[in-house]
């Protein structure tokens, strides 16, 4: 009581006061008030600026998507039924035996019926269709157009998405234009959200009281009075606290919004940024990528239950979460159906049909993501040659990637079952792996793995850098081919111990492998074996900046130290390093730089880079041709023998083992006719893994090309060369019917003159029948 | 003289293509693709033939392929012939390299990439490419022979 009575007079006091104290201070309160005035609206100005700013410029941070190749179907093409099956998995395509929707598929005992996504390539969109596809064995026997069961010539498919590459913020959306919105999606929204959205000037009194109704009539929170210019506001400019001063702001905000803009405008922008869903670190924003997230196809291609779900996650995308709590998300679909009966938008009839549809929420699969982190490192590092990073995750570049899904999972499934496969045989641990397998010609990486872990970390095949060891023998052989009028196929070297002094006066004695001496041996011979002595003394002879100049023509761009222990491989590369190498014997000695990427498209659908095929001759073709001759003889009858465990004879691999000292790496280069594969097996820790070239890495080789490849190597022999039949036991020219004859390629002119003398004799008798018939 | 040119050249194209044409002629009705976006390469120096060049160096299929056609590939050829008739070199290319990751080996495949490109002034991958297809080309004289021309062709505008 006494309280109020001090109020009261405090109150009559005050009053008498002000009337004596305003009147000589109108003059300033005037000033006051202006000045207050203009805080007013230079505050006002500034939300304007901050509401425009940002609405005018690039709203949203878009990562760029990363494809892998897209596969290319035509009859003959080599493909198992089950893993096409596998790739429509990762292609994100259904099962439906009516092909209702694009992305869809069913398969029965002669092949695979198909409704394809229609999809923009680099170069052109490939419109949706309906095929079938006939398999016999391991490959398409026919292609067909579902309808009309015409052959079609090919057909390229849409590619599966490995990857993107988000900037900080991890918001991730495909961007809308309205018009591809259906009206369902928006009346569903409108009703739920915002039922005055197309007369209210950014602030609904409408709204805000009957959501109060609501509220007080449920009970509890029910409904937001905030119109969806708010809302928007809300997510675009503020930070989520809640007070008086956001409160104003927001509604400031939205008043200046729809000041300065259409409705269209604001709703595509709403549509594009609302959150809808949460994929581990990843934001879902917007209605497009929501639509890709639940159900695994564009917006365009929903069904009225499916776009009405999308509407329920406005209000709390994580209360909401379809995948865990789909029992809410009805509850709370079937109320936004029914308010689209009330608003007119919708006959009851077909509200009632749509009520009783279930979800038909996708399927995730969680190790999509993060699967591919090794290529997608290798496209990232090839494009960071042109772009900034910033760039590159927010501007929604599409990017098309060399990758073929299939053969990297072929490579992951192999390595890891052969390392443990190795690990178990050898009594080993901890080994790793890097591999690289790219299409013998062109340059296409189609598969990277740089460890045994699929998860971020190391990748071996990119900066892991080890001694190379008998891999870089063939660039020996290569240089001193190239001079044929001393070099040939049987030329004889000297596999004897040698001595020599190397820097600071120390000595270096190598030794072959097997620690013996095998005195006079062919050339093909020392190569084949992989015997170190006689390929140190060729590269000697030959000199040792001479092998470093064909390492660098071959693609080498590391700084190569000239000492003779590089003859023996005492230079480190990474597996990607030695691929390029590879590639270029592989390619007849054409280069041809390994490629992640083939093309770069803008947002909005620009090609803004195409990385084309390249060729350039960088080394002699027919020393090329030699020395790819006798790695051919290596896998048959040398150090890569075991390759033909895998693969029939017929395949004519050419490749090369290499092994480091102490059994420290195990390396695997070789190609078939379609696939190069190059592998290396070891420790991080570089303690001995007990394992030779032939041992380790081409097994896992081996097994790897034994899925995939399918075309054996067939060596064309340059113009300019001739297969002489030599004897063996003494170097001489013979034919065919003598013993111990074999054939070998020479350069012309530089095969032996003279004539065995097993030749000899029949010769004379020749001429002396040919000169007695005269 | 322009559209003249071009006609010479839509006709010797439809001449010139030899029984690849014929068989899938009705088979295959390729769509055109007006109004999709051009694709452009990293580019070279050196600047794009004239049209008084295109008629001697237009692609052609009439030199037998010593690797059986599939009709992928073929389909993939003529959409490229296609393209180039429509004046999209640079389409043509895109198509052809796809052909080439069907049949890596095929030397027809590469002569008709190295005629694009001398085409598009890319004289130094043009030359390349011609040497690969020769070196694919086992005694395919005749195409050896027009990869010579495209080679000597390249090398002059090299200045070399």
């Amino acid at each position: 009581m006494a309280t109020k009575k001090k109020g009261k007079k405090t109150s009559k006091r005050t009053k008498k006061v002000n009337r004596s104290v305003i009147q000589p201070l109108k003059p300033y309160l005037m000033w006051l008030a202006v000045v207050l005035l203009i805080a007013v609206f230079s505050y006002i100005g500034y939300l304007d600026y901050t509401v425009r700013s940002q609405f005018e410029g690039r709203r949203w941070a878009v990562p760029a998507r990363v494809y892998a190749s897209p596969l290319e179907v035509y009859s003959g093409l080599r493909l198992d039924i089950d893993d096409f099956e596998e790739l429509l998995r990762q292609m994100r395509y259904r099962k439906d035996a009516q092909l209702l929707t694009d992305a869809t598929y069913y398969r029965n005992n002669r092949g695979i019926y198909l409704r394809t996504r229609s999809f923009r390539f680099w170069d052109s969109q490939e419109p949706a269709r309906t095929i079938k596809i006939l398999f016999s064995g391991t490959s398409v026997q026919a292609l067909r157009d579902a309808a009309t069961s015409r052959d079609l010539p090919i057909v390229r498919l849409d590619p599966v998405k490995i990857g993107s590459f988000y900037p900080t913020r991890k918001e991730d959306r495909i961007l809308l234009r309205l018009d591809d919105v259906p009206r369902f999606l928006i009346n569903a929204l409108l009703t739920a959200e915002d039922r005055e959205f197309y007369t209210h000037h950014g602030l609904s009194v409408r709204g805000i009281f009957r959501a109060l109704w609501a509220n007080i009539k449920a009970g509890k929170f029910v409904q937001g009075g905030s119109t969806i210019t708010q809302q928007l506001v809300k997510n675009f400019y503020l930070t989520p606290e809640r007070s008086l001063w956001r409160k104003l702001n927001e509604a400031a905000m939205a008043l200046i919004l729809e000041m300065r803009y259409g409705k269209d405008e604001i709703l595509e922008a709403y549509l594009n940024e609302v959150y809808l869903g949460q994929d581990r670190a990843r934001a879902i924003h917007g209605f497009g990528l929501a639509s890709e997230f639940y159900f695994d196809r564009s917006l365009n291609q929903l069904d009225p239950e499916q776009l009405a779900m999308l509407v329920t996650l406005v209000r709390g995308a994580s209360y909401y979460n379809p995948r865990r709590h789909p029992e809410r998300i009805l509850e709370r679909r079937n109320r936004i159906l029914n308010g689209m009966v009330d608003q007119g938008y919708l006959s009851s009839e077909l509200a009632d049909k749509v009520k009783q549809k279930s979800l038909g929420i996708s399927e995730r699969t969680q190790r999509q993501q993060k699967r591919h982190f090794a290529f997608l490192s290798l496209v990232r590092r090839q494009l960071q040659e042109q772009y900034r990073y910033e760039d590159l995750s927010s501007e929604g570049l599409r990017i098309f990637t060399t990758l073929d899904p299939l053969v990297q999972q072929t490579v992951e499934k192999k390595s890891e079952r052969g390392l443990k496969r190795l690990e178990k045989r050898k009594s080993v641990d901890k080994l790793e792996i890097a591999a690289i397998v790219t299409r013998r010609e062109g340059g296409e990486v189609v598969a990277l793995i740089g460890g045994r872990s699929r998860v971020e970390g190391f990748n071996r095949a990119l900066d892991a850098n080890r001694p190379i060891g008998s891999l870089v023998k063939p660039a020996v052989y290569l240089t001193a081919l190239g001079y044929p009028e001393k070099y040939t196929l049987i030329t004889q070297l000297e596999d004897t111990s040698i001595t020599l002094e190397g820097p600071q006066g120390k000595i270096w004695r190598p030794r072959n492998y097997d620690r013996r001496d095998h005195g006079e041996v062919a050339l093909h011979t020392a190569l084949a074996q992989s015997y170190n002595l006689a390929t140190v003394r060729l590269g000697l002879d030959v000199g040792i900046g001479q092998t470093a100049k064909t390492l660098r023509n071959l693609g080498l761009r590391e700084p190569i130290k000239k000492y003779p222990a590089l003859l023996l491989g005492a230079i480190s590369l990474s597996p990607f390093d030695v691929a390029q190498m590879y590639q270029t014997m592989a390619g007849d000695g054409f280069s041809t730089p390994l490629r992640a990427i083939r093309s770069v498209v803008s947002q909005d659908g620009q090609p803004l880079q195409r990385y084309p095929l390249r060729v350039r001759q960088v080394v002699d073709s027919k020393a090329t041709f030699l020395t790819n001759w006798i790695l051919q003889e290596a896998v048959h009858e040398g150090t890569g023998k075991s390759v033909y465990q895998y693969l029939p004879k017929t395949m004519n691999v050419v490749g090369k083992t290499g092994t480091t000292n102490n059994s420290r790496d195990s390396w695997f280069a070789g190609y078939t006719g379609d696939y190069l594969g190059v592998i290396w097996v070891g420790r991080d820790d570089n303690k001995p893994a007990n394992l030779t070239g032939a041992s380790g890495a081409l097994q896992i080789w081996g097994r790897i090309m034994q899925k995939i490849s399918s075309q054996p190597v067939d060596l064309l022999m340059p113009d300019d060369m001739e297969n002489v039949w030599v004897d063996t036991q003494n170097g001489l020219r013979t034919d065919q019917q003598c013993p111990s004859a074999r054939s070998f390629p020479f350069v012309a002119s530089s095969a032996p003159a003279d004539y065995s003398s097993c030749v000899r004799k029949k010769q004379s008798l020749e001429t002396w029948l040919e000169n007695l018939f005269e | 003289m322009k559209i003249k040119t071009l006609l010479l050249v839509a006709f010797l194209v439809l001449t010139a293509d030899g029984c690849a044409r014929r068989t899938i002629r009705n088979t295959r009705h390729i769509p055109p693709h007006q109004g999709q976006p051009r694709i452009y390469d990293i580019p070279d120096s050196g600047a794009e033939v004239g049209p008084s060049e295109l008629p001697s160096s237009q692609p052609e299929s009439a030199t037998s392929p010593p690797l059986q056609s599939s009709p992928a590939v073929i389909a993939l050829i003529e959409q490229s012939d296609y393209e180039w008739r429509e004046g999209n070199v640079s389409q043509a290319v895109v198509v052809i390299e796809r052909a080439i990751r069907i049949q890596p080996r095929n030397p027809v495949l590469w002569y008709r990439l190295a005629s694009l490109r001398l085409q598009q002034g890319r004289y130094e991958l043009a030359e390349n490419m011609a040497r690969k297809s020769s070196s694919l080309a086992r005694s395919n004289k005749t195409l050896i022979q027009k990869n010579r021309e495209i080679i000597r062709k390249a090398q002059r505008k090299q200045g070399r």
